[in-house]
């Protein structure tokens, strides 16, 4: 990276700003270099270098201060939420959010888990690179239950450009021809163990309709050319790419869209820059830039740019709306329709099955697989919905062999407890659920309007909760899951329904939603809001259902789809 | 068997760290924390180095009498074998280390009980500290533990299974444990799905999340 890349004060009026440096703001800004375009993509934590500030990056247990454990009074202190994620722990805690920096609250009797980075690359360092396609059954949803509003686009207007963003991403899978999860431009799928491969044979057996398919994973099984020439090489499975993987082997902002975006000569960026809000001119009815407040200093800068794109997440991005007023939009910029702050929602991880899979004791598997296997959701219309409750799950999990962390809690000690914590333990098989939420207006983000942060800003209060609907769903996933297994000969099931708060997933989208009707939505369908021309979000904010796929995928589509549109229209002086 | 490959990696910079102390300010303000929970979150983030002498020395939590009692435990729990055991390796003085840094008062305090306890009952059926009984006496009387007998009640059970749990930890997280006694794959180089296990093969020893 040359010197220039990374400014902090300037004059210059770029074409266009992207706020955010994560899965969105990363495609955003490629996207606009490459058209030629003079970028400035702004995030509001610190510079992440690829490999170079991957510091937690290969050291082994015992060379970390408390062999991946957190020091309990940094966790209290600084990251009581964030620690509720998976990915937490203390090689990987430097790209998490610090809560007590920043703060937010919930309405009473709610909780929500915001689970976020705040340093360049975003959550894209950070996410499970899970990548699935929307299909018209998710877009159709909306309209044929009647919550929430119609997409205004369907999948024939995005087919070309999750093409677009895989071909250069890398996504590893298998071609299933599944209605409800069209296929993708495919590296090799990952490996399923045996055992995967015959519980995926039983439910294909004794479930017309339902299937187990590998995950699709945004990881370089086989790297193309493409992929060589960028400086990334094959996944090493080493299954710790939270902690930045120095290969590139898995997508991120940093091994794959900055490069892309820095060799056109087109970029900059600012970090350490929160934007505060947008600058809303009132003659011109356009945005002309952002309002910054350092991340370190607290000292105010501006801006400008012919056309803003917000990336910041699905959260940030709201916010950054909400807190943009004036005297056209007192409720927040470009919300006329009333519609910011609402229809939030997250996917719904409260059921899991599992088992024992008898035999297979003298089959194993080498490495660590960086993904586990899908079912899809076979309840994805209608008529082959539940009788209970709308919509539908998907289930992830795999099969594994037990190791010393399970098998201690049984009673032992001694040379027996060390030979058998020596070896490979029992086959164990476990599904998690995915499920979609309902659009609801009462799920929605306000404005706090006394407790600020430290930059500053009002806080958030995040406003949303489970409806019945979300429950009895997650109640029939854990049955559903468990009886899948128990037909396939497993032993030992159990299953249940768990109560844990909506964000825990970190699929968070709605928000400031796409539609066709200026009257009840925020964007249009080319995530252009309807009340600003020049001002676009096209993260998950958009999103008008949650459906039951990974999102980031789609988060990358939209973004460049909606930057070739505005190209175009900025190019035609439209904007 | 080793299998690593060495990654070039250039310096890590400090600055992460320098940020890390920079923010501990803000801490001290914190008092109530500090006091229900262990930790010293300003010490510096040093990795626990295996000693020779942790038996005879304080520890943060325990005892000198303690640590050597615990050097024991570990012994009897994990022996040495064609590999070390967990004594071997001071996992007595990373549980004392760890304890401090990662677990609560409370938990600290059923830590200390449960060695209170063992002693207790090792003089009533052996007439000596459980330093002082031979291994077949320390095995037994650990194992009658974890059975609720000789007057170990549940509570001391939970008691138990939380130094046990920690010695498992200590001795698989350490070197040893992870490279040599299981297969420490840092770069396992791809996923292979099938491959056979051998009954004498080792089971993997890196996993992603502890």
């Amino acid at each position: 990276m040359n010197d220039d890349l990374y400014i902090k004060e300037t004059k210059q009026v770029f074409d266009a700003i992207v706020v955010g440096s994560g899965i969105s703001g990363g495609w955003a800004a490629k996207e606009f270099c490459e058209r030629g375009l003079k970028t400035l993509m702004i995030e509001r934590g610190p510079v992440v270098e690829h490999r170079k500030d991957y510091i937690g990056e290969g050291i082994p247990p015992w060379q970390q201060p408390q062999r991946t454990k957190v020091n309990n009074l940094l966790v209290e202190q600084q990251y009581k939420i964030q620690q509720q994620c998976y990915a937490f722990n203390d090689a990987t805690k430097h790209f998490f959010g610090n809560d007590r920096d920043l703060p937010y609250t919930t309405a009473k009797g709610t909780t929500f888990s915001w689970i976020r980075g705040n340093q360049l690359g975003g959550k894209s360092l950070t996410w499970h690179r899970q990548s699935y396609r929307l299909s018209d059954h998710d877009f159709a949803a909306n309209s044929l239950d009647g919550h929430g509003n119609d997409w205004p686009i369907r999948y024939k207007d995005l087919a070309s450009w999750y093409s677009h963003v895989e071909i250069h991403a890398g996504i590893s899978g298998s071609k299933e021809d599944l209605p409800q999860l069209p296929d993708s431009e495919y590296l090799p799928p990952l490996e399923m163990t045996l055992p995967e491969k015959a519980v995926k044979a039983s439910i294909e057996k004794h479930f017309p309709g339902r299937t187990m398919i590998m995950g699709r994973t945004a990881h370089l099984t086989k790297p193309t050319e493409l992929h060589l020439s960028q400086g990334r090489i094959q996944c090493q499975a080493r299954n710790e790419c939270h902690k930045g993987c120095s290969f590139g082997a898995y997508f991120s902002t940093q091994s794959s869209t900055l490069p892309a975006a820095a060799k056109t000569g087109n970029l900059h960026v600012a970090a350490n820059s929160v934007v505060q809000s947008l600058i809303y001119d009132e003659k011109t009815k356009k945005v002309k830039g952002v309002r910054i407040i350092d991340n370190n200093d607290l000292s105010e800068r501006e801006y400008f740019g012919k056309v803003v794109f917000l990336c910041a997440s699905t959260i940030g991005s709201t916010q950054i709306m909400l807190n943009s007023k004036s005297k056209s939009f007192p409720n927040g910029i470009a919300n006329s329709s009333g519609a910011l702050g609402h229809y939030l929602m997250d996917h719904n991880y409260n059921a899991t099955a599992q088992g024992d899979i008898p035999g297979f004791e003298n089959e194993n598997y080498r490495g660590r697989r960086p993904g586990g296997i899908l079912i899809p959701n076979f309840q994805y219309k209608p008529s082959l919905g539940s009788k209970h409750y709308l919509r539908g799950f998907a289930f992830s999990g795999g099969a594994y062999r037990e190791d010393w962390k399970s098998m201690q809690h049984a009673d032992g000690i001694g040379i027996n407890l060390k030979q058998k914590l020596g070896q490979a333990g029992k086959w164990r098989f476990n599904l998690s659920a995915q499920g979609e939420m309902l659009p609801r207006f009462e799920n929605h983000i306000v404005l706090h309007p006394t407790l600020k942060d430290k930059w500053g800003m009002p806080q958030l209060e995040i406003n949303c909760r489970w409806s019945e609907n979300e429950m009895l769903m997650m109640e029939d996933a854990a049955k559903v899951g468990a009886e899948m297994l128990v037909k396939a000969g497993l032993e030992n099931v159990t299953s249940g329904a768990t109560h844990r708060s909506p964000g825990i997933a970190i699929h968070e989208v709605g928000s400031a939603r796409m539609g066709h009707d200026a009257k009840t939505s925020v964007l249009n369908k080319y995530n252009q809001s309807h009340d600003v021309n020049n001002l676009f979000v096209t993260d998950g904010a958009s999103f008008c259902s949650s459906a039951v796929q990974n999102p980031s995928l789609t988060f990358m589509a939209l973004t460049v789809r909606a930057v070739d549109y505005a190209a175009e229209q900025l190019k035609q002086g439209r904007i | 068997m080793k299998n690593t490959t060495q990654v070039d990696k250039p310096a890590v910079t400090d600055k992460s760290r320098r940020c890390f102390i920079a923010g501990m300010t803000a801490i001290f303000s914190a008092a109530t924390a500090a006091q229900l929970l262990g930790g010293n979150a300003i010490s510096v983030a040093v990795a626990y180095t295996p000693k020779a002498n942790s038996a005879k020395t304080t520890g943060k939590i325990f005892s000198q009498t303690q640590m050597n009692q615990l050097k024991d435990i570990c012994a009897v729990v994990i022996p040495k074998t064609k590999t070390l055991g967990a004594a071997e390796v001071d996992t007595h003085g990373f549980l004392d280390n760890q304890l401090f840094h990662c677990h609560t008062k409370d938990q600290q305090q059923q830590a200390k009980s449960i060695l209170v306890k063992i002693d207790q009952v090792a003089s009533k059926k052996f007439n000596k500290p459980f330093t002082a009984c031979d291994k077949q006496q320390q095995y037994d009387l650990l194992t009658s533990l974890e059975k609720i007998q000789n007057g170990f009640n549940s509570e001391d059970k939970q008691n138990w299974k939380l130094i046990k749990g920690l010695i498992i930890f200590g001795y698989y997280t350490s070197e040893v444990g992870a490279s040599q006694e299981l297969n420490y794959l840092a770069v396992p180089g791809g996923f292979t799905g099938s491959v056979p296990y051998d009954k004498d093969g080792k089971g993997t020893g890196s996993l992603a999340y502890y």
